[in-house]
């Protein structure tokens, strides 16, 4: 019988706290302005290669022939992204109607995508972008239609470069142009890519070091505790600049990398807020009966404990997003970031001229997305932290 | 219990505060005191030390040597003939600062085991040879050394030496220390091969007497004046106190006769600070310059540098290519600096290294087809004109075309792409699964990774420019920057496929440095690891002529040989441009570039900087 309670406890509690929790976050409209925000972020991550790009999505030569380069210039993360867009809205539409398990379908054809893709997409890595300009205008290239946007983001305009470079905006570049000659737009458009997947990379690693190190300190407390605060310690006095700074330096620039040293040691504050709602758990009753029905410590952790516990993290995670984002736009600012990808600080680096001139079209627009992204992110944590709180819940409806 | 704060605790808090406030400016008041003690202490010893030496002269009896040279100020070997022209101006004043900005930091100060060109900038002031090329002639003169007599083989070479040099400790230089200096180069256990390997064309540097020195060599060398007229001169009794360990790892021991002395005490010089400051030697043996001080700034950003320079906290400055298209139509900038732009043989070339032995294994750059291949695709002539905004004139050689080594019947390889393409097919690479990438006859792609100093932005787009070029003919390449340091260090493991820099010239360049097989093993230059065993013997041969004419007829075959085997890709020989305050006069245009510092002074009602 208690097992029967148990799980029907189990199943039925969180999901519906989980479900409340979101319905009052999206009811506020911080959190609506910032999603939606995220979603224009993340439609261009996405579709960055659809809405910006040299190569024209068709192309007819003059033998009368239809290509797409755009197509083959898709990188195997282009076709991952694209492709798992669609079957997720696939498979979350055919759901409405029949109930299956779609995560798990999800889960493995992901990881099938992501094994195909990165063997067999290969796109041409010697890209010439005038070469669609020259071909076209000698007449080899009947017809070509090109994208919103329709020059890549390394696409610095070889055949006519000196005229093409630090152009304020205007009809044909929105946003203008940079010091090598890109359009700053398809730039912006492509660094929406670097600007997300460090956010999200990143506050994951942390997220799984924190949970698991905190969780573990939590239930077992006694000298577990104390050698893992003694480490929480010693990694929050890690200054995380300085040692990105080093490692770059040391080892190059690597996004993976950057990633993974923002992660290493921005787990500490997920850790201790873990701990602190453990320790509060392991007395209570459920957790209790679930240790006496025998159930292994993963279960006990991470099935019973963690869902009641979560919650303050993900506030402090939507947060850590944010920083994440700040410290690789902070990177590429002082000149530390990626070679030739695009990247907001990157760009926001430019705006001070070698002249000591200012472009402020290379200030404005990469600023207003650094601080829109990260103000949208502070907006949705600040909304989930009220909507858990039911104290400042209570306050806010008066 | 009622426990408010009232208002003698209130009282009783200020009173504290004051207390402690109070009691940590005396602390800081001390410490000032404290470290004006100090300095005072050090001036009151080096004033003893220098009675001393005076009391120790009276004992000698130096009254009529005195005299000596007082009549021999009148010579016509009087190295400072120029500088007394200079002090004898209307204007002229003693003082102010040169505040001198580097793009780089500089790690190390010790002679000899600093390979850095910025070291070698402050080791200038400080250390000093036997003879020096006058700056309008080119012709040697007199230094350290009063005069030198040549023997007819040339390969003996004796000075006579000033006897009224003496180091900034006010200890007379000798010829101990100029065999100390050959010895000390020599020694094995020194960390300074590139040194060693200069001056192995010595045989033997024997001091006679106190005041002159014999130099030896082992065969003719047509360099062999400059190598032992240009021997920086070291003081054997302050560098006799370290071992060569302790020597090789110090990072600031920089010690010599020259007019400027470090400004702390050389054993406790660190790295890192943001600047390094010489103090005028006030013992200086010859003319003293003007200048109180020079102070070496650090600060490695291109923009940073700029805005100091404009708001006259640096007082020259070397704009990059871009910068100097926007400054030169600044109307504030010019009214506030003098400009000066020119081109001389000394001021060197960039190239592209294309490294041919990577981990003991030949690279493709090994073919020389392949690298004349990549010389078609650079189009030097537009990256002069653009990237370096007509400052650069493309090069085929190391020698400077307007000097004489320079071989005029060699043409610049032309941009040519379809040449290049056919070349690279000759080589076996052609593209062979229709991906654009073009592959060797084992499939593999031809990619490269090109490592330049992250540092700077001049060269950041050039690596773009070269990527686009070379993406023409189906070759990728990757831009690579690195840190400075790293960059030396993967160079000297030669680890890297191909990368770009610049060499400074000198007025006869030896490629012997660079291009000779010798120079491959043992950390030498020769990194791309190109050898030519027809080269190797026309620079042996070139090197021990000594009869100018038939030199360089010898200097115009190597140029051609460098020309057809491309071991780089010459890029340019560029123009310098530099700003400096307005406040310094006397700058004058010579044949190396600017006169020096120690010729330029600030009139009094002009000065910036003092103490």
């Amino acid at each position: 019988m208690t097992k029967d309670l148990q799980t029907k406890s189990d199943s039925a509690l969180p999901r519906s706290y989980a479900a409340r929790i979101l319905l009052d976050t999206m009811g506020r409209w911080g959190a609506r302005a910032g999603l939606l925000w995220i979603g224009i972020v993340a439609f261009c991550a996405i579709f960055a290669p659809v809405i910006a790009s040299s190569h024209p999505i068709l192309l007819q030569t003059a033998d009368g022939q239809w290509t797409s380069p755009m197509l083959r210039h898709l990188s195997a993360v282009d076709v991952i992204l694209l492709v798992m867009t669609f079957w997720t809205g696939l498979l979350l539409i055919v759901r409405m109607w029949v109930k299956y398990p779609w995560f798990k379908i999800w889960c493995f054809s992901l990881l099938v995508l992501t094994v195909l893709s990165l063997s067999f997409v290969k796109p041409p890595k010697a890209i010439v972008y005038s070469h669609y300009r020259e071909i076209l205008a000698s007449g080899d290239a009947q017809y070509a239609f090109f994208a919103v946007v329709p020059y890549s983001p390394t696409d610095r305009f070889r055949e006519r470069v000196e005229e093409m470079r630090l152009l304020s905006p205007s009809g044909e570049h929105w946003m203008g142009t940079t010091g090598s000659g890109e359009d700053l737009l398809s730039r912006m458009i492509h660094a929406c890519r670097i600007a997300l997947a460090i956010g999200f990379i990143a506050t994951g690693i942390a997220l799984v070091l924190g949970v698991t190190i905190g969780g573990l300190m939590g239930y077992f407390s006694g000298i577990v505790d104390l050698l893992g605060m003694r480490l929480v310690e010693v990694f929050s006095a890690i200054p995380t600049i300085f040692l990105l700074i080093a490692f770059v330096a040391f080892y190059g620039r690597n996004l993976y990398l950057i990633m993974v040293i923002l992660g290493l040691t921005g787990w500490v504050g997920y850790a201790v807020f873990v701990r602190a709602e453990f320790l509060k758990l392991r007395q209570q009753d459920f957790v209790q009966a679930a240790i006496a029905c025998g159930l292994p410590l993963r279960s006990v952790l991470f099935r019973h404990m963690l869902p009641n516990g979560i919650t303050p993290v993900l506030v402090s995670a939507s947060f850590g997003v944010a920083g994440a984002i700040l410290s690789e736009s902070t990177l590429s600012f002082l000149g530390l970031g990626l070679v030739e990808e695009p990247s907001w600080g990157q760009m926001l680096n430019e705006t001070r001229g070698l002249g000591g001139s200012f472009f402020w079209w290379m200030g404005i627009y990469p600023g207003l997305a650094i601080f829109l992204t990260v103000f949208a992110y502070n907006l949705v944590g600040e909304s989930l932290r009220d909507a858990i709180d039911p104290h400042l819940k209570k306050a806010s409806h008066l | 219990m009622d426990n408010r704060f009232g208002f003698k605790d209130l009282i009783v808090c200020v009173l504290l505060i004051a207390m402690i406030i109070s009691f940590w400016l005396g602390r800081v008041q001390y410490d000032r005191q404290w470290d004006q003690l100090r300095a005072m202490n050090q001036v009151l010893v080096e004033q003893k030390d220098q009675l001393q030496q005076i009391r120790q002269l009276l004992a000698n009896g130096v009254q009529a040597k005195v005299q000596q040279t007082g009549s021999e100020s009148v010579d016509e070997n009087d190295p400072f003939t120029r500088l007394r022209e200079v002090r004898a101006k209307p204007d002229f004043s003693q003082g102010d600062w040169f505040v001198y900005p580097f793009g780089s930091t500089v790690g190390k100060l010790t002679p000899l085991v600093s390979a850095d060109v910025y070291q070698s900038v402050i080791a200038s002031q400080v250390l000093e040879s036997l003879a020096v090329r006058d700056p309008v002639t080119l012709a040697w003169k007199p230094w350290i050394a009063k005069s030198w007599t040549v023997s007819e083989d040339g390969l003996t070479i004796t000075f006579e030496l000033r006897e009224d040099v003496h180091f900034s400790d006010g200890v007379s230089l000798t010829a101990e220390d100029i065999v100390f200096s050959y010895d000390w180069i020599m020694n094995p256990k020194i960390a300074a091969p590139r040194d060693r390997a200069y001056y192995s064309k010595l045989a033997t540097v024997k001091a006679e007497g106190k005041y002159r020195v014999v130099f030896t060599l082992k065969e003719a060398y047509f360099k062999g004046f400059d190598i032992c007229g240009g021997l920086s001169v070291m003081a054997k009794h302050f560098y006799n106190q370290f071992t060569e360990e302790q020597f090789n790892e110090s990072p600031g021991l920089l010690f010599g006769s020259g007019p400027y002395k470090l400004s702390v005490n050389p054993k406790q010089w660190k790295p890192g600070t943001g600047k390094v400051e010489l103090v005028r030697n006030d013992q200086y043996w010859g003319v003293q310059p003007a200048m109180d001080r020079i102070v070496y700034r650090e600060i490695t950003d291109d923009t940073a540098r700029l805005v100091s320079f404009r708001n006259g906290e640096l007082d020259r400055y070397n704009p990059t290519p871009e910068q100097y298209l926007a400054l030169k139509k600044d109307p504030q900038l010019r009214k506030q600096k003098q400009f000066f732009e020119y081109e001389t043989i000394t001021g060197g070339y960039r190239y592209l290294a294309w490294n041919q032995m990577k981990e003991g294994v030949p690279t493709r750059f090994a073919d020389k087809r392949v690298r004349r291949a990549m010389t078609l695709l650079t189009n030097r002539q537009q990256m002069a004109k653009r990237l370096m905004v007509g400052l650069a004139t493309p090069t085929s050689s190391p020698f400077h075309r307007l000097g004489p080594q320079a071989n005029p019947d060699v043409q610049l390889w032309p941009y040519d792409t379809k040449q290049a393409k056919a070349l690279l097919a000759e080589a076996g690479f052609k593209d062979r699964d229709g991906d654009g990438i073009i592959e060797s006859a084992t499939g593999e792609p031809f990619e490269f990774k090109l490592i330049y100093p992250a540092s700077s932005k001049n060269y950041q787009q050039m690596a773009f420019y070269l990527k686009d070029a070379y993406a023409r003919a189906g070759i990728v390449m990757e831009p690579d920057p690195l840190e400075w340091t790293i960059m030396l260090q993967r160079i000297g493991q030669r680890k890297f496929d191909a990368m770009t820099l610049g060499w400074s010239g000198s007025v006869e360049g030896d490629p012997f440095q660079i291009f000779h097989s010798d120079q491959v093993s043992d950390g030498g230059d020769n990194y791309v690891h190109y050898i030519n065993k027809d080269l190797d013997r026309l620079i042996d041969q070139a090197r021990v002529t000594m009869d100018e004419d038939t030199r360089m007829k010898i200097w115009h075959q190597v140029h051609s040989i460098l020309h057809e085997d491309q071991p780089y890709t010459f890029l340019w020989t560029s123009r310098a441009v530099m700003f400096v305050d307005k406040r310094f006069k006397n700058i004058q245009r010579v044949k190396t570039g600017l006169n020096g510092i120690e010729e330029w002074y600030v009139p009094r009602a002009l000065q910036h900087w003092s103490e």
